[in-house]
């Protein structure tokens, strides 16, 4: 149990760096080019269509790349009154159980995620920007949801294992 | 099944599971069992969120507030402020106040203005001769003061929810949160004066070079403000101008954060945008569940049954909100209520703009009410005290903001005078 663990553990912290990386990426290009967007409106009075709808793909990728390393650091928001006021046993059943509840949540939505993907897959032919289809820019929904839930069974694990 | 279904909401959300997985959880299971369609249609809903106005400024202004909180902004914020009011009684209480104000507005009234501010200011306080009641209770109750200023984050996010437009809200802030700031400021002038608090001798030279110390950050909230207020920027392009103004002074400039630094800026702020779209995602689907099957409606129509003074109304209104800012943190808060309570809101004739920041300015006391609020948390963590000591402190303060929520429920006009004053005022929405 312990050496399935440690390899998931493993291939997870090398998805990180990987996520690490995009997000880096993407956030530094959304600021340069909202930031280029700017100055061309405002001082050229020159607009271009395709950068607010690069911005809106780059926002969703930020944001569910996010998603996913907030569910590896345990940042997602919460109602968290009873952490506060709960430790040793208590506080290990409280994260189980909260970790429980995401994998049901997130393999509900992963499912959901992968039959939206193919619905746009048979059904769209329109291109958000030249040369790449629709649905292969929603692709980082299923992944997130598939990462949150397998992140969820890994730091279960790692709790159960420590008790 | 209604019953078991609120038993595992309830327990869900104690044990501390993510709220998107609640609010998730539960947007899937009335689309698919009330509503009879696909549990893909919580995806589409979601799909939609890059739609949003204004949505880019959410990861820019993050990563401009976390840019301005790891390098040495906040020194400088306070030494201006301390050269500019240090010399008036209580001024280091009021530089307290306003520092904390100008700093939450910045970093997006996330609870880091207690950590990175309250920090410092706190031995401070304590060195000028406040005592430690006084000290704890002015950094706690200043940590969400700025909520209402420009460039802060749950505006936009409440523009969002509430289509009501977030350049409006924005100005109708301003003089309720001037109004919060002055109220605090004049119980930490009466306390300077009772206590005999010594205050230190203006000197221009210090002002000056307090002043040409942060002459790079200075202009900021300036170019936002006034880039916004004056028609010639929206609040997507202020937050992108905002970032790379954080990122050349900051770190070309002062020099103050180096690339590895920077790198865990960015992920540690990305961190924080993820968290707050994917619940916003997840809300969205909820959202739509709830008017599609005429919920808000229901709700109206049940609480214009019972109350039909718009008065007693807004009386009611402020009590539930306080209990919700107090249990839930803001961006949840905003998420799961706004919808609900707006168009029941709408419909006593209260101004969509009014009703933004009554609300924030509940959610923004909420932080600080027992025995859940979150500054008092977090001020506990910060200065290693009991909760419960941090209850008998806060009471002053949570009174002065309390009677400046009465002013701002009951007279509308702080919220709509400038609003009128830029002919910036929308018609009221007719329900």
């Amino acid at each position: 149990m312990k050496k399935i663990l440690d390899f998931f553990d493993e291939a997870n912290s090398r998805l990180v760096t990987v996520e690490k990386f995009l997000v880096a990426i993407l956030l530094f290009s959304m600021v340069f080019i909202s930031f280029g967007q700017v100055i061309a409106r405002n001082l050229f009075s020159l607009g271009f269509i395709w950068v607010d709808q690069l911005l809106k793909l780059e926002v969703v990728w930020v944001a569910f790349l996010g998603a996913s390393l907030a569910s590896e650091f345990g940042r997602h928001l919460c109602i968290d009154i009873l952490s506060h006021t709960m430790g040793g046993r208590s506080q290990k059943f409280l994260l189980v159980s909260a970790n429980f509840m995401v994998l049901i949540v997130c393999i509900f939505f992963f499912i959901a995620a992968v039959n939206y993907i193919n619905i746009l897959k048979s059904s769209s032919t329109s291109l958000l920007i030249e040369g790449i289809p629709d649905w292969t820019t929603k692709l980082v929904i299923p992944y997130f949801f598939m990462i949150a839930a397998i992140r969820a069974v890994i730091n279960s694990g790692k709790v159960i294992i420590k008790s | 099944m209604g019953s078991l279904l609120i038993i595992i909401v309830i327990f869900a959300a104690l044990v501390g599971t993510p709220l998107f997985a609640i609010i998730g959880g539960i947007s899937m299971f009335f689309f698919s069992v009330f509503a009879n369609v696909s549990i893909s249609s919580t995806i589409v809903e979601m799909c939609r969120l890059p739609n949003a106005p204004g949505i880019i400024a959410i990861p820019l202004f993050i990563f401009t507030g976390y840019i301005f909180a790891e390098s040495q902004a906040s020194n400088r914020l306070i030494r201006m402020s301390n050269a500019c009011l240090g010399w008036m009684p209580g001024g280091l209480a009021v530089v307290t106040l306003i520092s904390c104000a100008v700093f939450t507005a910045l970093t997006g009234a996330s609870g880091i203005t207690i950590v990175a501010i309250g920090g410092l200011l706190c031995p401070a306080l304590l060195k000028d001769g406040y005592d430690q009641k006084f000290s704890l209770g002015v950094i706690t109750s200043s940590g969400s003061l700025g909520l209402l200023f420009v460039p802060s984050l749950p505006i936009i996010i409440y523009g969002m929810i509430a289509r009501t437009e977030i350049t409006q809200l924005f100005i109708g802030g301003a003089l309720p949160g001037i109004l919060m700031l002055v109220l605090l400021g004049i119980y930490g002038v009466y306390y300077g004066i009772k206590h005999s608090i010594p205050t230190s001798r203006f000197s221009l030279k210090e002002l000056g070079h307090a002043l040409w110390e942060g002459k790079w950050e200075l202009p900021l909230p300036f170019v936002i403000i006034g880039g916004i207020y004056g028609g010639i920027i929206t609040v997507g392009e202020a937050a992108s101008v905002a970032a790379v103004y954080a990122l050349v002074s900051e770190c070309l400039i002062y020099r103050e954060i180096g690339f590895k630094k920077l790198l865990n800026i960015t992920w540690d702020s990305m961190i924080m945008v993820g968290a707050i779209l994917l619940i916003l995602g997840t809300a969205l689907g909820f959202t739509n569940f709830l008017v599609d099957q005429h919920v808000p409606q229901n709700i109206m129509e049940f609480i214009k049954g019972q109350i039909s003074n718009k008065y007693v109304f807004l009386f009611v209104l402020n009590i539930f909100l306080l209990i919700v800012g107090c249990i839930m943190d803001i961006f949840s808060a905003i998420v799961v209520v706004v919808p609900l309570i707006t168009p029941v809101a709408l419909s006593y004739g209260i101004d969509p703009v009014h009703l933004g920041i009554i609300f924030l300015a509940n959610l923004e006391i909420g932080y600080l009410t027992p025995p859940v609020g979150m500054n008092l948390f977090i001020s506990s963590l910060r200065f290693n005290l009991p909760i419960i000591k941090l209850y008998k402190v806060i009471i002053p303060f949570l009174l002065i903001l309390l009677l400046a929520l009465i002013i701002i429920t009951y007279w509308p006009p702080l919220s709509l005078f400038l609003l009128d004053l830029f002919n910036a005022r929308a018609p009221l929405l007719e329900m």
